[in-house]
């Protein structure tokens, strides 16, 4: 790890001897745990109309699933 | 200072009347003060140094009083070398003259324990002084004290002592209370030295006093209140015109605050007498420690009725605002108590007419009415302020969501330690193929993008070592122009127990299941996004794995080369788009030979495969120069004499809005040169920048300096070229040559293909094609589109067999770039994080972690 290694939490520097590397403190490493299981981590790509029709439809299908199982 | 009744009008009492009745009073007087020197702890908590600066607070809060009654501006505390301590301030006065009881009112106020005005409402609305011992207290626990009155124009001084030692003593006014000189202002100041006998130790400490004395700057606003020591010499004074509001300023001097403003709000209600003064800021820190409350000044360290009504007034109305406002949605929890809490910094502070404490040292608020009276001052005050102040109310809001998140994390990381020891009873995850070994140096997990590789996988593995977890992104969100994918939560925790290591503080590198996890993912977008997750997720979380060396990724093969029918060769396989050209390259040319000028020069294998790969970076150079702005054939045209290419080019500003030309240089002496004609030609000195400076500044310059990096390899691939007499040869003709008036192009060449069959090319490109469609005569290329569409032999062979597959140990630097590509990824910025979608689905390559 460089030693000029930021949190990916808060963006502060970070200790050198942090034991929660690579986040600053146990609040920041919870909070960016908290992210995965909330799943508010997201990866984008652009839509490509030949490939992902299906992969759309899927997607659909399986919303409405989920919907009708909370229902 | 603490007063009998001013009403009294014992200051009209002669002083001859005092003397008379000095003495009758006086045996009553030393039975209270016995009592305290018998127990002081029941009066000032302890005898330890709490106990001795208790004694200065008594004395100190009585000025207080005198001060919020508005009679006082200004408070001294002074230590000197004997180790007394003396405090004066500008306020009334303490009464003079005959009592009703027969003594000096001031002798009454020394030596009479309950005998403060404070339990008469008409003389103090609000007090500090609970008790109503006071200065009395003081009084008995001091081997002497002297107190000086300024009132009505007189100079009144008096002086207690301890008469012998021992039990049984107690001060005693050494004679009647003496008018010692004139006096033009007003005020009252009390020096007294501690008993040595009772307190455990008279050694004040001054940053203690330093403290309560700023504290109570900070709680009256506009109150002056020094403090000096003559034992080190030291002096401070403290004033403030802002009051709490400059407290938490103080407090939050060396934070980093959530927001910039600091709240304030006050509110006097008028039924109870109740005044309600709070202030607070946000900082960064996670601790929740930090409110601070005061009943009429005094320290409540353990809070009361007036923190509790903060509290919860406090989270109503943030709530409130947060739902209103949709920094909370709606499907979403609300931050409950404990989030509003975390980085608070608070000053509540009520003054309360008739205060009510737990205890004897004044440390809990009792007041049933107080907690009414502050929810309702907040619940008003502060919505009307947040609604004035969004920006700050939403990043109040916003801070506890956080705080609300890592709160549900670590439950919920909690949650999964305790399945952890479910899955030594074999409840391991229901997609999880697991191998039947248990021993680490053998075992590994394959985590598998998708169902139909993970089946696939899952048959080709070698099952006693080889187990096999699929997963796949969970599309959230698709529009027109993206998808938007997450790794859900289901397959976070799939994960996490399938490696069997726990998380967050539970996380333990020495369970871990296996001794290689190897992320399989396909070779597109998709997968370099889930394998990017999956690399930040234990960059994050599980970081000890990667030090370890415990991840890898797989290295799936893009293409498969199968030999055409007839052939006994086997199939190969090739891993990226460079080693399926380059690959293609090395058999084409060994069936195909260029023929050039006109058949006189005839190029094959080991010669043809050099020319044919330049032929191919020139390719790829070409749309390097393009970003740069430079047409490929005219930069080739440039070469010197020697054939060097220029390497240096400045970008001239166009004349208004034009755009700007790209004039090459073959060195830095010659484009220095133009530079200063360039001044000429404006006038004055030329804006020049670099390339690497920002957008803004290179708009704003006459002239940016860039570097063609390209010039090495294209100097050497253009002298190559030139060797076979093909340097002037476009890469690819365009329609726009083959429009200048020719209408059959002139062949540069052609390709035997052995027996007669020849094919003629026009332009670089069409050497490649040939090439290439030679090799296709003797392979047949098939590129996967993902795992899924190799069967389980083709995926275990090439990605899985341990005695065959390529694998990629992940570092730590790796794991680390991957982060910061997620971060990009996953940012706030949409046009930045759009510009880079859009760049990056152009050059899939660059996705590689």
């Amino acid at each position: 790890m460089p030693a000029d290694s930021l949190c990916p939490g808060c963006g502060k520097a970070l200790a050198e001897d942090a034991e929660t590397v690579p986040f600053c403190s146990v609040r920041c490493r919870d909070v960016d745990l908290g992210n995965w299981f909330f799943e508010r981590y997201r990866v984008s790509r652009l839509f490509d109309p030949e490939n992902d029709q299906e992969e759309f439809q899927a997607a659909l299908d399986s919303s409405a699933e989920e919907a009708q199982e909370g229902g | 200072m603490t007063s009998t009744d001013d009403a009294s009008g014992a200051t009209k009492t002669p002083e001859a009347d005092n003397q008379a009745d000095y003495g009758a009073s006086n045996i009553k007087v030393l039975e209270g003060l016995e009592a305290v020197r018998m127990r002081p702890d029941m009066y000032i908590g302890g005898t330890d140094i709490k106990g001795l600066e208790h004694l200065v607070t008594e004395v100190l809060d009585n000025s207080i009083d005198e001060a919020m009654a508005g009679h006082c501006d200004t408070v001294k505390l002074h230590i000197y070398e004997d180790g007394s301590v003396s405090v004066e301030d500008n306020g009334r006065g303490i009464p003079v003259g005959a009592h009703e009881s027969g003594s000096d009112a001031l002798d009454v106020v020394m030596t009479t324990l309950h005998a403060g005005g404070k339990f008469d409402h008409d003389s103090y609305k609000v007090s500090g002084g609970l008790h109503g011992v006071g200065v009395s207290v003081v009084n008995a626990l001091s081997e002497w004290l002297t107190v000086d009155v300024y009132r009505e124009g007189k100079h009144h001084a008096q002086r207690y002592e301890l008469k012998g030692e021992g039990e049984g003593q107690a001060p005693e006014p050494v004679g009647p209370v003496e008018v010692v000189g004139k006096a033009e202002a007003t005020g009252t100041k009390i020096r007294f030295k501690p008993d040595a006998t009772i307190m455990e130790t008279v050694e004040f400490q001054y940053a203690a006093l330093a403290k309560r004395c700023r504290e109570l700057a900070f709680l009256n606003r506009g109150l002056r209140v020094s403090i000096a020591d003559d034992r080190e010499g030291k002096a401070e004074e403290f004033y403030y015109e802002e009051g709490i509001k400059d407290y938490v300023e103080y407090l939050n001097r060396k934070k980093e605050t959530v927001h910039d403003n600091i709240v304030y709000f006050d509110k006097a209600d008028e039924g109870s007498g109740v005044k309600v003064e709070i202030s607070f800021q946000y900082n960064r820190d996670y601790t929740a420690d930090s409110i601070y409350t005061f009943a009429n000044n005094i320290n409540t360290e353990h809070g009361g009725t007036h923190l509790s009504g903060f509290k919860s007034g406090l989270t109503r109305t943030l709530n409130k605002y947060a739902r209103e406002s949709k920094v909370v949605k709606e499907k979403e929890t609300v931050p409950d108590g404990a989030d509003y809490l975390e980085g608070l910094v608070a000053i509540v502070s009520v003054k309360v007419p008739d205060p009510r404490f737990e205890s004897q040292t004044k440390v809990k608020l009792s007041n049933t009415e107080v907690e009414g009276v502050v929810q309702q001052a907040v619940n008003d005050r502060l919505a009307s302020y947040l609604a004035e102040n969004p920006s700050t109310a939403k990043a109040i809001c916003r801070k506890a969501v956080d705080a609300r998140i890592a709160r549900e994390a670590a439950r919920k990381a909690r949650d999964m330690a305790r399945r952890k020891t479910a899955l030594s009873s074999g409840s391991l995850p229901g997609k999880l193929a697991d191998c039947s070994s248990r021993d680490p140096f053998q075992t590994e997990v394959f985590i598998v993008e998708g169902d139909s590789a993970g089946g696939s996988a899952k048959q080709g593995r070698v099952r006693e070592f080889q187990a096999i977890l699929p997963i796949r992104g969970k599309i959230i969100n698709v529009e027109k122009t993206r998808i938007d994918k997450v790794l859900g939560h289901q397959e976070i925790q799939t994960i996490i127990s399938a490696l069997g290591t726990g998380i967050g503080d539970e996380f333990d590198l020495s369970k871990l299941r296996y001794g290689k996890v190897i992320i399989m993912t396909d070779a597109d977008v998709d997968g370099s996004h889930i394998r990017t997750l999956l690399l930040t997720f234990f960059f994050r979380h599980m970081r000890s794995l990667i030090d370890a060396g415990a991840v890898y990724i797989a290295q799936p093969p893009l293409y498969e080369l199968a030999p055409r029918k007839g052939s006994k060769k086997k199939s190969m396989y090739v891993q990226d788009e460079k080693e399926y050209e380059s690959e293609m390259l090395r058999v084409g040319v060994e069936t195909v030979a260029l023929l050039l000028d006109g058949g006189r020069v005839e190029l094959r294998s080991g010669a043809f495969r050099v020319l044919c790969e330049g032929i191919s970076r020139l390719r790829g150079l070409e749309r390097a120069l393009e970003r740069k702005g430079l047409a490929l054939h005219e930069y080739l045209a440039m070469a010197s004499d020697d054939g060097i290419l220029p390497s240096r080019m400045l970008s001239v500003a166009g004349v208004a809005g034009a755009e700007p030309v790209g004039e090459l240089y073959q060195d830095d002496a010659a484009r220095e040169k133009r530079i200063k004609e360039l001044g000429k030609e404006l006038g004055r000195e030329p804006v020049v920048c670099e390339e690497t400076a920002g957008l803004e500044q290179r708009r704003a310059a006459d002239a940016v300096l860039y570097t063609i990096f390209e010039s090495g390899p294209l100097t050497e691939i253009h002298t190559l070229l030139d060797q076979h007499g093909l340097a002037a040869v476009p890469l690819r003709l365009t329609i726009d040559d083959a429009d200048l008036g020719v209408a059959e192009p002139e062949p540069i060449g052609a390709l035997s293909f052995g027996e007669d069959e020849e094919q003629n090319v026009y332009d670089l490109l069409n050497i490649l094609d040939g090439v290439n469609s030679a090799a296709e005569r003797k392979l047949e290329p098939k590129r996967f589109k993902g795992l899924g569409e190799m069967n389980p032999d083709q995926l275990y062979m090439t990605t899985m067999d341990p005695e065959r597959r390529t694998v990629l140990k992940v570092t730590v630097a790796d794991a680390e770039k991957a982060d910061e590509y997620f971060t990009i990824l996953m940012g706030t910025n949409v046009e930045e994080r759009r510009n880079f979608i859009q760049e990056h689905a152009l050059d899939v390559k660059n996705l590689d972690v």
